[in-house]
């Protein structure tokens, strides 16, 4: 065998699956070996002339994708338009009409402004939603959301959305509502195109980026509270999702029931501060305790009732010689405020 | 066409539509139930702009799939111009004549 060959290891079995793979034919690749064996060098420009050329189609293709690609969102972008005026010379005023109430002046705020003004003004009703701020305590929003008792009791006042802003709630509250035989959610994602307002629906266990500045999102969350899993245990994962959307750093969300954030304030909010937090849940410093305990040492929790603002959700027993996941409960007292 | 035919083949281009999706994601469902309040005409209107936008996605993909294509059979060719060479060496090296 020549020098040429035996001082390149390995080259054989490179020349041999090359000439298989581009080829696909074993007799052509048996043919690169015997070049390989007696002229090496040209075997070695056979071969960089085919990575070559893989190489060129591989961009060739690229590119082509590339520009179909820029082309359709180049189109998509013309549509867009065209689909926003179409709604809104079509469709966004009457449905607008049929779910607010004839003439409902509309305005938009901003999450911070709203924030600011309700804790300025010291705003608080039932109606409220509450939401969570950066330090972990809890506030209440003035109610955006509250469509159905705004129409019904033919509230007169200016209907604000919040945008750039987040809202969890129960995904049976939007199927129950229903105007002009749609559904609220599907009435406003089109009424509000007019105001310049886009609003997007997810489910909790999508992925959900921030807002935009002119935007709402609704994440449908389960209806009862706690997110469960069919075996009657504690959905671990869509915790999780709510304590992501709960520690955003833009902050924004707003929750529909006490219950939804509770479960997110548990596993994110400070400890200490449960007590005081859970509190405004109408729940009780030992019903906390169980529950904060019995998610972070994975320990099933069982509904044992639909949630009605009261405690509702009470943590079963770890069975014996239950595996227990996740960090240890916290044992520390909560510091006086 | 009927309104009714035209209704419903308008609901179900309205929920793939790139257009319509960046600003409302509805079902065909919730667009039937919204687009039966509206005259013909407009649902006319609708239908064209649809078709349009269909269209001109349907030609940019038939486009991509002709030059990947073209691109892919260029490749071949150079690949068995390779062959060609290769075998025209194997057959010249010595101790293979």
């Amino acid at each position: 065998m020549p020098d040429e060959v035996s001082a390149q290891p390995g080259m054989m079995d490179q020349i041999s699956a090359a000439g298989n793979e581009f080829f696909g034919d074993a007799l052509l690749g048996d043919q690169l070996d015997q070049l390989a064996t007696e002229k090496p060098d040209l075997a070695k420009e056979i071969l960089l002339s085919m990575d070559s050329e893989a190489k060129q189609l591989i961009d060739k293709n690229g590119q082509i994708n590339r520009d179909a690609l820029r082309k359709q969102l180049t189109l998509t972008e013309k549509f867009s338009l065209m689909a926003k005026m179409w709604i809104a010379e079509n469709l966004s005023g009457s449905i607008m009409d049929g779910v607010v109430g004839e003439g409902k002046k509309i305005e938009t705020t901003s999450f911070a402004d709203t924030i600011a003004s309700v804790k300025e003004e010291n705003k608080l009703d039932d109606h409220n939603i509450y939401y969570p701020t950066a330090e972990g305590n809890m506030g209440k929003a003035t109610m955006l959301w509250n469509l159905k008792g705004q129409v019904e009791t033919g509230d007169e006042s200016t209907l604000k959305f919040m945008t750039g802003s987040t809202l969890v709630m129960p995904a049976e509250d939007n199927s129950e509502e229903s105007i002009l035989g749609l559904d609220v959610t599907a009435a406003l994602q089109i009424g509000l195109l007019k105001h310049g307002i886009t609003l997007k629906t997810y489910g909790v266990n999508e992925t959900i980026p921030e807002p935009g500045d002119k935007e709402i999102q609704i994440v449908f969350a389960p209806p009862v509270g706690f997110p469960m899993k069919a075996d009657g245990t504690l959905d671990i994962d869509s915790v999780k999702k709510y304590a992501e959307l709960y520690k955003r750093e833009k902050g924004g969300v707003q929750w529909f029931t006490n219950q939804h954030l509770m479960a997110a304030v548990m596993t994110s909010a400070d400890p200490t501060k449960i007590d005081e937090n859970m509190a405004k849940c109408g729940l009780s410093g030992e019903e906390v305790k169980a529950q904060l305990n019995s998610i972070v040492t994975g320990v099933p929790v069982v509904a044992t009732a639909p949630v009605t603002g009261e405690a509702a959700v009470v943590a079963a027993a770890p069975a014996e010689g239950a595996e227990t996941t996740g960090t240890a409960a916290p044992t520390e007292e909560p510091k006086p405020e | 066409m009927t309104k009714e035919e035209k209704i419903q083949h308008a609901s179900a281009l309205l929920p793939v539509s790139p257009g319509f999706r960046a600003n409302v994601v509805l079902t065909a469902n919730q667009w039937s139930g919204i687009l039966k309040s509206l005259d013909e005409k407009k649902i006319d209107e609708l239908l064209l702009v649809l078709e349009e936008e269909k269209g001109m996605n349907q030609d940019v993909e038939t486009e991509k799939l002709r030059k990947l294509t073209i691109n892919q059979t260029s490749y071949l060719q150079r690949l068995e111009k390779l062959k060609v060479r290769m075998e025209s060496l194997t057959h010249k090296a010595p101790n293979n004549a």
